[in-house]
């Protein structure tokens, strides 16, 4: 009786995993493709990145402190969206426009909402939306990297395809766009070190593998439907990097399996809409911006409960 | 399938036990019987000398079964304490016991020609069991329920002889029209006529009964799922006419191994078991009645085993999961992990804001606390335990009405 134990509710074991260890699995899976942005793109591509997860971190630490919010600063959430936005951005993004990014997407989009988890919408997506429909002209890809000088054409494929139409697709080789070589945001244009650090973190159970197969799905069939080329839209700007990084944020995206496939599939199809006939550039983004306002509809599309007892009506 | 390719949801707790001896425990010195004053009678003063079989306390209830003494001894006490359970409960200290004393027992072998209420009479009066639904399906389960615990494995391995003996009596009982026998599947048992075999890979939650229910009927009360332990028991009783005395307990030391299934007479006290088993505990470990996913952690380790215990878990301080508060991150793993398809995400964030309507809306009385749902959260969410909050917050609801 002199003996003082723990007592607790059960279960009294838990998963290795924790909310820290999966954030940092997505951030490994990013690294190759961050490398190989930095390589193609050079100093300008570290600099923006470096200020992206800078701000990020430090507009987080403001806002916790404002907000009293005493969840665990270094799980690593903040510099993962630090990251994404500089994947999406073109390098050489003016500071200015990095700082505003980074607090539309963690202020406005994350902590305001009550941080990690209660985020209707992916900070990430907020954060470049606002930027690319404030300052569309700041922001565009072709007039950021026209100083750089790259080993590649520095067209942006989908602006080129949006110009010229159908006609652009001799233009490009798709296993050069595969590679990488094609200009766009620091990383989100490295579609194979994308299409590896995805595999990785869905081989290593971070993200289903459901919405990120659906979204390419859509996109294929989305592109067939509308006659253009689906291994063009497949392989150039953001898709790959939509599909597994973007689209499968844990606040926005939906939780059951059907929901899930729906949410992929139909984000993949309105990308597509939107590269053919909206007036802004990237698809993809605006798409699964749209998508999340419908995640908690897709939320509703459930399995049945099963019961205790048979029902007798 | 494909979830568990893509290596989304962990891998769940598994059984990889095998059978091990069965230990006779002598009988301590004290044994201590709780019973719950709301439900029972007490028939007992301190002083009363006792017999085997004799009653200790009577229920109000016929669904329950009365609390008989499974020793010959002298009350020595009768005090007000708190349950294996939490709940406030009487507790009758009985010493001086005979360990000699043996029962009256005549070997009865027509038991099986008893009509059913008749039966149930007898057990009731053992204090064994209350009566038992009718059921279409009965499944005599052979897996244990929990990782780590191998009581049941080691009983079937023990007793195969009398499986078909047990199913028999298991279909009179609910008067079922299929016997299922839920075994191990890396156990090579010969499987007794007119029984059909379902095979049990061991993975919780696969093996509690209510997913056992659920594959079977598709509701996790659909059928009825009895331990092999309990079925023993039932038929020693029938057989042998005299009380249940005793009770087969897996006992899991720090490590996470089996240490021995012992036969511990019931009331011994858990500290009793514990250091026969040669297992040690100190300050913050957990001594948890049961396995790790359901069991209930016990403040007290000189409470006496019941009738419902088949495993003592010890757990160590360095191994205690903290639980926080933390806020769900919507991952979703404890939707694609829950048995009964509800959203554990939902329903824990309605149960920590007081949200009752929305509780019973989602279908929060078809929750069988599993416990999956906490093990698989990666923010370290209390998701069950808020569910579990939420389902007695409910009930006093009602309970004030």
């Amino acid at each position: 009786m002199n003996t003082l134990l723990n007592v607790s509710y059960p279960p009294h074991v838990a998963d290795k995993r924790v909310l820290s260890s999966q954030l940092h699995q997505i951030i490994l899976g990013l690294v190759p493709a961050i490398i190989a942005g930095f390589y193609v793109y050079g100093l300008d591509g570290v600099k923006t990145m470096t200020a992206f997860v800078f701000f990020c971190m430090l507009f987080d630490g403001i806002s916790r402190y404002a907000f009293r919010k005493d969840t665990n600063f270094y799980d690593g959430s903040t510099v993962l969206t630090g990251v994404l936005l500089a994947a999406i951005s073109p390098a050489g993004l003016p500071l200015w426009l990095v700082v505003l990014g980074s607090f539309f997407a963690v202020v406005l989009g994350k902590q305001l909402f009550g941080g990690i988890g209660s985020a209707p919408f992916n900070p990430v997506l907020i954060g470049w939306a606002i930027l690319e429909v404030s300052w569309g002209h700041i922001t565009d890809y072709d007039i950021n990297l026209a100083n750089i000088s790259l080993p590649f054409s520095s067209d942006y494929p989908i602006a080129a395809f949006k110009t010229y139409g159908q006609d652009i697709f001799i233009n490009f080789r798709y296993e050069e766009l595969f590679l990488g070589h094609q200009a766009g945001g620091i990383m989100a244009s490295q579609v194979v070190f994308l299409l590896i650090g995805g595999i990785y973190a869905v081989i290593r159970g971070i993200y289903p593998i459901f919405i990120p197969v659906t979204y390419l799905l859509g996109i294929f069939i989305g592109s067939l439907i509308l006659g253009t080329d689906p291994l063009f839209h497949l392989v150039a700007g953001p898709a790959v990097f939509a599909a597994f990084f973007l689209a499968t944020d844990y606040s926005s995206s939906p939780n059951t399996i059907w929901g899930m496939l729906l949410y992929g599939f139909l984000g993949g199809i309105l990308t597509m809409l939107i590269r053919v006939f909206g007036s802004s550039l990237d698809g993809a983004v605006f798409a699964l911006l749209i998508m999340n306002i419908f995640t908690p509809l897709f939320d509703r599309i459930r399995p049945k409960i099963i019961t205790r007892e048979a029902d007798n009506a | 399938m494909l979830l568990r390719f893509s290596g989304y949801l962990p891998k769940m707790p598994r059984n990889k036990t095998r059978p091990s001896k069965i230990v006779k425990m002598p009988i301590p010195d004290e044994i201590r019987i709780c019973f719950d004053p709301v439900r029972y009678k007490s028939r007992i003063m301190v002083d009363d000398p006792l017999e085997i079989g004799q009653d200790i306390a009577k229920p109000y209830f016929d669904s329950l079964p009365d609390m008989v003494s499974p020793v010959k001894g002298v009350v020595v006490a009768i005090n007000n304490t708190l349950d294996m359970y939490g709940n406030d409960a009487q507790e009758a200290v009985i010493s001086k016991i005979d360990k000699d004393a043996e029962p009256d027992c005549e070997t009865d072998e027509s038991f099986l020609k008893l009509d059913r209420d008749v039966m149930f009479k007898k057990l009731v009066d053992f204090g064994i069991t209350g009566k038992i639904k009718k059921s279409k399906r009965v499944v005599v389960n052979c897996c244990d329920t929990e990782p780590n615990l191998n009581a049941y494995k080691t009983v079937l391995a023990e007793y195969k002889h009398e499986l078909p003996l047990l199913c028999d009596l298991a279909k009179h009982l609910v008067e079922a029209e299929e016997v299922y026998l839920a075994l191990p599947h890396d156990m090579d048992i010969a499987l007794p006529a007119n029984v059909k075999k379902y095979e049990l890979s061991c993975t919780y939650p696969a093996s509690i009964p209510e997913v056992i229910a659920i594959d079977l009927s598709g509701h996790s009360s659909g059928a009825w799922v009895i331990s092999i332990i309990t079925m023993m028991n039932i038929l020693y009783t029938l057989r042998q006419k005299m009380p249940m005395r005793d009770k087969f307990v897996s006992v899991v030391g720090k490590d996470g191994k089996c240490a021995g299934v012992f036969d511990a007479t019931i009331g011994t006290k858990i500290s009793d078991i514990l250091k026969y088993a040669g297992i040690n505990y100190s300050e913050h470990d957990k001594i948890v009645i049961g396995g790790t996913m359901r069991g209930i952690s016990q403040y007290n380790p000189e409470l006496g085993i019941d009738s419902h215990v088949n495993g003592i878990t010890v757990v160590p301080a360095n191994k205690n999961v903290q639980y926080t508060g933390a806020q769900c991150v919507n991952c979703g793993k404890c939707v694609l992990a829950c048995p009964i398809k509800l959203q554990p995400n939902l329903l824990s964030r309605y149960a920590e804001y007081n949200s009752l309507e929305d509780l019973e809306i989602q279908g929060i009385h078809n929750c069988i606390e599993c416990g999956i749902c906490s093990y698989v959260c990666i923010a370290r969410r209390p998701v069950m335990q808020y569910i579990a909050h939420g389902k007695r917050m409910i009930k006093n609801e009602e309970g004030t009405k």
